[in-house]
């Protein structure tokens, strides 16, 4: 399936930009697991130092090398869930809408949509040096109304996504400015 | 004293790979579904798949000469764990 049909992509209207948080914010998970990996190597040595009977006999050593195998299987099912929550968290910009899309737990998703005119005030920040150097942030999308902000944390270029927002939502045909510069919505 | 063929651990191994296999699907098929089988995310899971495959081999040729019918005896005359 590709994005477009997932989202429900009108004829007239074209996806701009697909964002997704920032690669270097997965890398400790990606740490984690490893040395979560390596836990039984250490556990294995640990044993042929302190107890080599019990692994150099047969039978407990198979129940051994089966539980690390349990475990090892379990490290890489957890993390490659950990990654779907992460790659599956997006934020969506057409010519007409923003779509944010949270994966919030491995069976549970929610996604938000917003009307790309009813944008009343975008906001992007930026905190740290690995954030700064990177240039990835905090993007905040406000709008009009009841309707809640949008928040998507490590935004990638997240300056220039705001910008390439707010020049859409200005480009948007539903979206003019009355007498005087006051920015008015059409109904 | 009771005891318990080995093989029953073979089985419970066993079980947990049909879950394990379950969720792998659900995860593989969440990739599908959800529009977003770019190359990254195929990338993570052919890396994923190849090292739980390699981690079946290893575990397959750890186990494959054992007798699964030897029975385990908890507290026998063989002591709290022995094996006949």
């Amino acid at each position: 399936m590709h994005l477009a049909e997932i989202i429900k992509i009108k004829a007239s209207e074209k996806i701009e930009l697909a964002i997704r948080r920032h690669w270097i914010t997965f890398m400790p998970t990606i740490g984690l697991f490893t040395l979560l990996a390596l836990v039984p190597i250490a556990v294995y040595y640990i044993f042929g130092q302190t107890a080599p009977d019990l692994i150099s006999a047969e039978y407990p050593r198979a129940f051994i090398v089966l539980m690390f195998s349990v475990y090892e299987l379990t490290i890489m099912l957890v993390f490659y869930s950990s990654f779907l929550m992460y790659y599956l968290d997006m934020i969506i910009i057409t010519s007409d809408r923003v779509v944010q899309i949270q994966q919030k737990t491995l069976f549970s998703r929610s996604v938000s949509e917003l009307d790309i005119y009813k944008i009343q005030d975008t906001t992007s920040e930026i905190t740290g040096i690995v954030a700064t150097i990177l240039g990835y942030g905090k993007l905040t999308i406000e709008t009009a109304g009841e309707q809640e902000n949008f928040i998507f944390d490590a935004c990638p270029h997240v300056n220039d996504v705001r910008r390439t927002m707010m020049q859409l939502a200005k480009e948007n045909p539903k979206f003019r400015t009355a007498e005087g510069g006051a920015r008015v919505q059409q109904p | 004293m009771f005891s318990i063929p080995f093989y029953f651990i073979l089985i419970a191994y066993f079980l947990y790979l049909a879950i394990f296999l379950i969720f792998s699907i659900a995860n593989v098929y969440h990739i599908y579904a959800s529009g977003t089988f770019t190359f990254p995310a195929i990338a993570v899971t052919t890396i994923v798949s190849l090292i739980c495959v390699a981690i079946l081999f290893v575990t397959f040729m750890n186990v494959a000469s054992i007798n699964w019918g030897t029975v385990i005896v908890f507290f026998g005359p063989g002591g709290i764990l022995s094996f006949e």
